[in-house]
């Protein structure tokens, strides 16, 4: 193998695009990412290092304007037949680098997907929102602030709790959406976002999809409160704190499309959510396996490099067999999401989608955890030393595996799926 | 919790005294007291409160010296059947603070195989004792073979490159070893314990004072875990030491390795005591579904159970192990190549059940077990440091290569 380029890809019908895109932001890693990243632990709360590299992607390579429709000045990826592979693209090699840093990007633009992405494109939301993010020379982050105290993995689970357990209230009054609620963890809160998405209910305690309703809300409006961000295990560029919306007041049109399709359509973010976690987890993989190549290269068992050795080598080879292995799921992943409108594809909210989708994660997020802590046992003392670019990528991935309702509900997920369930 | 931690592993109670049921005890007293009551404010500023909490435990309960003979100051628990004592006084430790436990695990490691019985040396111990019967707090490291370089042939010990020389004139002996990794504290370490090769390359032990000269500590090492013992790339440049310093005994650097997974056993045991209890604690609480709590949804119970028995093995593993150490005349010594290799089959396999079971609570936890403030995601670095430090170069491989020579008689490997 001459480069870790060769795991498995679909070279038949990945999109043209893809090379010269993941050239671009493998230059970006290369030049903003890699010289700093042994910092970014420290830089949790400032974002000193952290910040420059974002708006080097986000403002100087334009990759936060990248989803709105080119008439208001984006570059119209929504409208592209290649968008997931684009975003896995650019997910893995950002991640390759800073799984953390391509999440607060993914995420960032994960809740602008809900009205910028065919087939949902509501334009005139699109044509108010674009300035934020097209005609500035600012970093402008968005962030969608999912889950509530009382319970993490329960927004997500549409398929059964059909929103009921939401406490985020929109009253609409006027032509005014008046927001009440308290969340907790979404990714770039923190006092790091511009712009939330927040997914709320007109009818707490009801599970009728008309009831939920989905809400664009800018940052500096009135009633909104950031708290200071946590401290945790590793996802430093990753900023996660509580925001509190008290009576705020937004225009009734920042209800991204209204009953019904609100809630399908969040359903339809969970894909894509899902996609971003499988780019993060190959990306951080991919990355691990370079730095393992040389390590075992270099350094001896009884005198022979460890790759040499028959029993490592049975170790290392299911660790690349698995790279190779996620890379293929995870462009299946890639195919169902750009197929989505295609007469052979499902639509994003389909049980199939989803549960197919959560099982890929699932798996890839697994493999990742398991394989990565492996990497660093095959290296032995040097594996827990952060100069070693290994542990970081351990302590970040294992978020991947517990976000989005974690494993539990990936498994529950699919078993209502492939085994009809009717009641988890 | 309701229930008590201690009444829920099912083993032999003759395995552990009521002498050292006791000892734990005021150890746990110490836990709930120092660490566990404040472990909020523990986390935010820990290098202080670690040299706090350390500095009552070391004096105040006098786990600094504990494994010394009294006649050289220590508290004279240096017997085999201390064995037992040992492993509880470090999971009561790392209960709290696996960090603590750590730095305690090393120690005890280094004192057994000059302060123990029946290998006691009186010489020695009442050299290196006033190191640490003093009331300073002192950290020991301990440097085992481990990597070597492409293209230079090193002498092996069972596979494992030995990089550190020693060299015999007269009475004295001299010691040289460039970037050498220690397991832990290297950086402040007031004594090294250095598996090295003579001039016959045979393994020995070296004793190495701390303030030896001839001695350059690295910078000190950002890692994963065990924040509070920090650690660095050792230099020896013919460093000088008194011919007693160095352990030629038979077999000795084998103890080193029997005796290190035993009492790293203790500790991440005990760790996973402390996240039973923080997650039996959170999943009594928390809700899900809108109505019901965590730990009576049926997918939920079924990981709460599999967390358990995680930590159940690696207990039972853990005092089996510490049985069979306490009773040499049963199964052999630890220098013996069946306990060599079964206590490093077991240390493995108690640290792949700690880290799957941290991990299976984080998978609950969610972001509560990737929060600081949860208290779980420090063990779960810990924890996964010292699985990585334990493992030889190529990970699980040099031990499971140690195990089939040692049943199989496998001889080329």
């Amino acid at each position: 193998m001459k480069s870790f380029d060769e795991f498995s890809r679909p070279l038949d019908r990945i999109s043209p695009m893809e090379k010269p895109f993941r050239a671009v932001i493998r230059n970006w890693v290369e030049e903003e990412v890699m010289p700093y990243r042994r910092e970014y632990d420290e830089d949790w709360k400032e974002h000193r290092f952290i910040e420059p590299a974002m708006e080097k992607l986000c403002v100087g390579l334009g990759i936060q304007k990248c989803l709105f429709p080119k008439a208001f000045g984006g570059w119209g990826l929504g409208e592209s037949d290649s968008l997931a592979a684009l975003t896995y693209a650019l997910c893995e090699e950002m991640a390759r680098g800073d799984s953390a840093l391509s999440l607060a990007n993914l995420a960032s633009l994960w809740s602008l997907t809900t009205f910028l992405v065919k087939p949902n494109i509501n334009r005139r939301l699109a044509k108010e929102i674009a300035p934020m993010f097209c005609d500035t020379d600012k970093l402008c982050i968005c962030c969608q602030a999912m889950t509530e105290p009382q319970g993490g993995a329960d927004i997500e689970n549409m398929g059964l709790l059909k929103g009921r357990t939401l406490r985020t209230t929109a009253r609409l009054e006027g032509d005014v959406w008046v927001i009440n609620g308290h969340k907790l963890w979404p990714t770039n809160s923190g006092g790091t976002a511009n712009l939330f998405g927040v997914p709320c209910t007109t009818n707490p305690g009801s599970s009728d999809p008309d009831d939920f309703a989905y809400m664009m809300v800018p940052a500096h409006f009135k009633g909104v409160t950031q708290s200071e961000p946590y401290h945790k295990a590793g996802m430093a560029a990753d900023k996660n704190g509580e925001i509190w919306f008290d009576n705020v007041r937004v225009p009734s049109w920042y209800r991204i499309h209204g009953p019904g399709k609100d809630a399908d359509v969040f359903k339809q973010l969970i894909s894509f959510g899902l996609l971003g976690s499988v780019g993060f987890a190959m990306g951080a993989m991919i990355n691990v396996y370079e730095i393992l190549y040389d390590f075992v290269s270099g350094n001896t068992y009884a005198n022979k490099p460890l790759k040499e050795n028959d029993a490592i080598a049975g170790v290392i080879g299911r660790i690349a067999g698995d790279i190779d292995i996620s890379r293929i799921l995870s462009y299946e992943l890639v195919r169902m999401i750009d197929s989505r409108e295609k007469p052979f594809g499902n639509p994003l909210s389909s049980e199939e989608t989803i549960a197919k989708a959560r099982n890929i994660k699932d798996f890839v997020s697994d493999r990742t955890v398991e394989n990565i802590g492996k990497a660093m046992d095959v290296m032995g003392v040097y594996g827990s030393d952060r100069i070693m670019d290994v542990e970081k990528h351990y302590r970040d991935v294992k978020m991947i595996q517990l976000w989005l309702g974690g494993k539990q509900l990936c498994q529950a997920e699919a078993a209502r799926y492939f085994f009809n369930c009717e009641t988890l | 919790m309701k229930k008590d931690i201690n009444q829920l592993f099912v083993y032999p109670k003759s395995w552990v005294s009521t002498e050292t049921k006791e000892i734990a005890a005021s150890v746990r007293q110490w836990a709930n007291k120092e660490v566990i009551a404040k472990r909020i404010d523990y986390q935010e500023d820990y290098k202080k409160l670690f040299s706090e909490a350390r500095k009552k435990l070391a004096f105040d309960i006098g786990c600094q010296g504990l494994m010394l003979p009294e006649d050289s100051g220590g508290f004279g628990f240096n017997r085999l059947t201390d064995a037992p004592l040992l492993i509880s006084i470090l999971k009561e430790i790392s209960r709290a603070d696996a960090g603590i436990g750590f730095v305690h695990a090393l120690e005890y490691t280094v004192f057994s195989i000059f302060a123990i019985e029946p290998v006691m040396n009186p010489e020695l111990c009442g050299k290196l004792a006033p190191l640490f019967c003093s009331k300073t707090l002192k950290t020991v490291s301990l440097i085992l073979p481990g990597f070597g370089k492409k293209g230079i042939d090193d002498p092996l010990f069972e596979g494992r490159s030995v990089r550190a020389r020693i060299q015999t004139a007269d009475e004295k002996c001299m010691l040289s070893g460039r970037d050498l990794r220690p397991i832990g504290c290297g950086a402040d370490a007031a004594l090294f314990c250095v598996i090295c090769s003579d001039a016959n390359e045979q393994p020995c032990v070296a004793l190495v004072p701390g303030d030896s000269a001839g001695i350059t500590r690295h910078e000190t090492i950002r890692k994963t875990g065990l924040d509070g013992c920090d650690n660095a790339d050792i230099d020896f440049e013919n460093v000088q030491l008194p011919k007693e310093n160095v352990i030629t005994r038979n077999r000795a650097a084998y103890e080193l390795y029997a005796w290190l997974n035993l009492l790293l056993a203790g500790v991440s045991v005990g760790a996973c005591m402390g996240i039973l209890e923080i997650v039996s604690a959170w999943s009594g609480k928390r809700i899900i579904k809108g109505k019901n709590l965590l730990k009576d949804n049926p997918l939920c119970a079924a990981v709460l159970a599999d967390v358990y028995e995680e930590i159940a093995i690696a207990w039972l593993l853990t005092h089996n192990l510490a049985n069979s150490f306490a009773n040499p005349g049963e199964w052999g010594n630890s220098s013996s190549p069946l306990i060599f290799s079964v206590s490093q089959m077991l240390g493995r396999r108690v640290q792949e059940s700690a880290i799957r079971a941290i991990n299976r609570t984080m998978e609950l936890m969610a972001s509560e077990g990737y929060a600081t403030e949860g208290g779980v995601e420090k063990m779960w670095r810990d924890v996964k440091t010292i699985q990585s430090c334990l493992c030889g170069p190529g990970g699980e491989v040099p031990t499971k290569l140690d195990v089939a020579k040692c049943i199989f008689d496998s001889q080329t490997i």
